[in-house]
């Protein structure tokens, strides 16, 4: 189990820089996860710390030795692949043992550590089988076995239930989840689906074009954002953003009508261009301001409804927890001011 | 094979063509046959039956270019070069298409090129100085020495096959296997190897034909201590009276491969189909 | 967050674990280049070297320009072998025309299909020695061929004696050796075309012949193409071994190729020099070629 330190890592593709000084401190036995859309650099990030990218300018430290020019398998990390790499020519037994073959471990530590790893997944009815003859869900599981049998002290995950189908995903969520508590590893989880990240995180670290836009606790970054991006990105389904217009020290004017919003820190300058956020879920309040939505679109899931539709011009969506027929033209949403999170045009959240 | 649902009319039309495939079919085998033929007739019988099916079979001939014209020397010479020289390709082509396809090195789009690009120079091309390279390096009449020459003649091609190969693979089984710990040479030997086995058995039927068939290159390097189609072509000479010790010889020089191909038909033609696309 | 140390350097790419990996890879390429350095691209540039000289025998020769190459110019055994490659490369058409016409019958689905596949290929696995060899007995004035074509009435052709039936005589044979390779290559390109075009053809109402000349055609083009050149490259270097069985190069020169004066030169004659000039325009010769390939191949590539 280690601690990772990363300062002011970049990346440069050439004349390229696509990781901008990125500075992250990770604690042992500590399990992050980096989201962000595509192309953001998650994945770019993590192979860096794996030792598959050269890092171009900065420290990055794993156990408080600097690492930047050591091989991969020096590192004490172990990394599961988006596409599981296993070896087709292999058993599962000799995947999971290759590393330890290779560094010519005696006969007896490698079937112990397969053993272990095969007993952590429920792998042992598969250790003779090849990765042809085996369902996603159960190479994934190789795969993350093979890791577990490099007694790492840090875990990678590079996308590793993207290619499985949604319920599959689920399980092995869940999988995952169980594997850090009986482990208790650092580990290190790249996605782009926030649903993962919400759940499988210690802390979040949201990426976009190379640079951090955020770190927290998945609460931290569902109640706090730092901007309308992270606020946007995280908690499904997305903010709704209204414009909006500073009309008076602590209160918003949104489609004709005044919200007065008591408890921001600062005061708003009249006039200034805002953007309102308020989350779906959070429309459906029994105190609040009240506004009259049109609908457009209610889409029925059967414990929930999302009503899309627009209020003053702006479109936005609304969360019910009841059925919504579809006759409905209008309905009433009703928000209490202290969920509403301001932003500037530019997105930097007003506190 | 069709993708057509071939009307009746149609139907009728394959079967007229078939008629003159089968007759080309017929002359692409009739050569060899009539080599099988021939051999199994007695220098009398072939005298007085020039173009007849053979009466009274003996396998004489066969018995008698074996041991008296050295034929048994130079088929092993040929079946040493060519098992040596196969496997000597198989690795250096597979070392080498690990290395442009995956690593990363200077100059490697550079090495590639030249690799490629000698293609370029058959053994006509360089006939002579090569001839004075083989002498100068003491390689003349040395089995090692032809072995070598076959290498770097059919490597070419062979290193196209695998870089083109492995650089299909996808790359995370080397991350992988880099993170596992292995060595490069342990990544080389028990994933590229395996893993490479499709092109690898072509590349081995096909490199076996060109050196088990070749004439010009042993022609030049290995002179007392002939290979077996040089063999055969100075049998030519010595014999030219004596159609079925001739023959004879000839059936011994082409069994080998005409018996792998029987075999393995099948996985030759499709094998050499995968190269053709790939290419 | 962490805390801000001083920047350092823009550190160099690099380190142990890269350079380890150059080592490696290095070590893994330096077989294939050698190899291919030693005995082909030093030899190159030796050969023209040495095309320049008077060589004989063992001695080193002096220099001599490019008088080797006027000579060329004037031996009548060298035209003779360039005309025959003219009429060799004339004679291209057939050798792609037949492959493919059996590649596309075979697709089709003639029966019997595989059967001819593999017999068709046979020959391309034989020897040019074998080969030769064979043919030299069945085209004799008294072998097996002028028998057979008796029985049809046809008098005897000295085919491999007579200067004007031996060229005929050695491209028959050629093409009889390698024609099933060319077939192979077709068949493969003919499995390439795209199904669902074909489907959507046949919707519309084409014929067999309509889908055949609009459909496949175009996309065998780029095969044609590649068998053209890889066959030519062949007649010019792959040949040696027939020649020097079935006729070697006779009678008189009617059968002398290119490949085969550089042998006779350096062999017989004794010229290496003279004889690393004919490689020389051998080489050029096939560098047009590989370079004309090499345009073609990027013009499809885009397409």
């Amino acid at each position: 189990m280690s601690n990772i330190s990363i300062t002011d890592l970049r990346k440069s593709y050439g004349q390229v820089e696509v990781i901008h000084g990125v500075s992250l401190d990770i604690e042992p036995g500590e399990f992050v996860v980096f989201v962000g859309p595509s192309g953001c650099g998650k994945s770019t990030l993590l192979r860096m710390i794996a030792g598959l990218e050269d890092i171009t300018d900065g420290d990055l430290e794993i156990g408080g030795t600097l690492m930047n020019d050591v091989e991969p398998a020096q590192r004490g990390i172990a990394m599961v692949f988006q596409s599981y790499a296993l070896y087709p020519h292999m058993t599962v037994a000799d995947n999971m043992s290759f590393g330890l073959r290779m560094a010519h471990a005696p006969k007896d530590e490698i079937d112990r550590k397969v053993k272990d790893a095969a007993r952590i997944l429920q792998l042992e009815p598969l250790l003779d089988r090849k990765p042809a003859a085996l369902s996603g869900g159960q190479r994934q599981r190789v795969a993350i076995g093979r890791a577990i049998v490099r007694d790492p002290d840090v875990f990678l995950f590079d996308e590793p239930l993207s290619n499985l189908d949604a319920e599959l995903r689920v399980e092995m969520r869940v999988q995952i989840a169980k594997l850090h508590r009986t482990l208790s590893n650092t580990m290190i989880y790249v996605t782009h689906d926030q649903t993962e990240a919400m759940t499988l995180a210690d802390r979040i670290v949201v990426l976009r074009a190379g640079h951090i836009e955020q770190v927290g606790t998945p609460i931290e970054l569902y109640e706090d954002p730092d901007n309308a991006f992270v606020a946007g990105f995280i908690g499904s389904p997305r903010m709704n953003f209204l414009n909006a217009r500073a009309n008076g020290p602590k209160s918003v004017e949104v489609a004709g009508r005044t919200i007065p919003l008591p408890n921001l820190t600062a005061d708003l300058r009249d006039g200034t261009a805002l953007q309102l956020g308020i989350r779906p879920e959070h429309l459906d309040a029994t105190d609040g301001v009240r506004l009259m939505m049109d609908v457009d679109v209610a889409e029925d899931l059967g414990a929930t409804t999302f009503v899309h539709g627009t209020v003053g011009g702006e479109t936005l969506v609304a969360e019910r927890r009841a059925h919504v027929g579809n006759a409905v033209r209008e309905l009433e949403i009703c928000f209490a001011p202290d969920k509403v999170r301001l932003f500037d045009p530019d997105g930097a959240r007003v506190r | 094979m069709s993708e057509f649902t071939v009307g009746k009319r149609q139907r009728r039309l394959l079967w007229g063509i078939s008629v003159p495939m089968a007759l080309i079919a017929l002359t692409c085998v009739y050569p060899v046959f009539f080599a099988l033929n021939n051999a199994l007739k007695s220098n009398r019988e072939y005298i007085l039956d020039r173009f007849g099916i053979v009466s009274e079979p003996t396998f004489q001939n066969f018995v008698q270019a074996w041991t008296r014209s050295n034929l048994s020397e130079y088929f092993f010479n040929s079946v040493v070069v060519t098992v040596l020289s196969v496997l000597a390709l198989i690795i250096v082509s597979s070392l080498a298409g690990f290395a442009l396809a995956v690593l990363r090195f200077p100059l490697r789009k550079l090495i590639f090129v030249v690799i490629l690009a000698s293609l370029m120079i058959p053994v006509q091309v360089v006939l002579v100085p090569f001839y004075k390279t083989i002498i100068g390096l003491g390689l003349l009449n040395t089995r090692a020495g032809l072995i070598l020459s076959y290498t770097a003649f059919f490597l070419p091609f062979s290193v196209y096959l695998m870089t083109s190969f492995y650089s299909g693979l996808p790359r995370e089984l080397v991350e992988a296997a880099r993170i596992d710990g292995a060595k490069l040479t342990q990544v080389w030997w028990h994933v590229m190897l395996p893993m490479g086995m499709p092109a690898l058995i072509t590349l081995g039927i096909l490199n076996t034909l060109y050196c088990w068939n070749d004439i010009l290159i042993s022609l030049l390097v290995l002179q007392d201590n002939r290979t077996l189609m040089v063999g055969i072509a100075a049998l030519r000479g010595e014999y030219t009276t004596n159609v079925p010790l001739l023959t004879a010889g000839i059936v011994l020089a082409a069994a080998p491969i005409v018996i792998l191909y029987l075999v393995f038909q099948r996985k030759i033609v499709s094998g050499i189909a995968v190269g053709a696309v790939k290419g | 967050m962490g805390v801000s140390k001083t920047k350092q350097p823009l550190r160099k790419r690099g380190g142990k674990a890269r350079s380890e990996e150059r080592r490696f890879a290095f070590l893994f390429v330096m077989p294939a280049l050698l190899l291919v350095v030693v005995f082909r691209i030093v030899p190159l540039i030796w050969g023209f070297v040495l095309s320049l000289t008077d060589a004989r025998g063992v001695t080193e020769g002096a220099f001599i320009g490019f008088d080797n190459y006027a000579e060329l110019a004037r031996d009548p055994a060298f035209h003779d072998s360039m005309a025959n490659t003219i009429l060799l490369i004339a004679t291209l058409p057939i050798w792609i025309m037949v492959p493919m016409l059996l590649a596309i019958l075979i697709h089709q689905g003639v029966p019997g299909g595989k059967f001819y596949r593999a017999v068709y290929f046979f020959p391309a696995t034989l020897s040019s020695v074998i080969v030769g060899s064979i043919f030299n007995v069945l085209l004799r004035n008294d072998g097996q061929l002028n028998q057979f074509l008796e029985l049809f009435g046809i008098g005897a052709i000295d085919w491999l004696g007579n200067s004007n039936t031996a060229l005929l005589s050695l491209i028959a044979v050629q093409l009889w050796a390698t024609f099933g390779m060319s077939l192979l290559i077709f068949l493969a390109g003919l499995s390439t075309v795209p199904s669902d075009m074909i489907e959507a053809a046949k919707l519309e109402g084409a014929s067999m012949l309509q889908t055949f000349w609009h459909v496949i055609i175009p996309t065998l083009r780029p095969i044609i193409e590649f068998v053209a050149v890889v066959t030519t490259i062949g007649v010019l270097t792959n040949m040696f071994g027939l020649i020097y069985v079935l006729t070697a190069g006779g009678p008189g020169t009617s059968t002398t190729l290119p490949e085969f004066l550089i042998w006779i030169e350096l062999g017989r004659m004794n010229r290496p020099g003279y004889a690393a000039a004919i490689s020389m325009v051998l080489f050029v010769l096939m560098a047009g070629i590989a370079y004309a390939q090499v345009r073609i191949m990027s013009r499809n590539v885009n397409v």
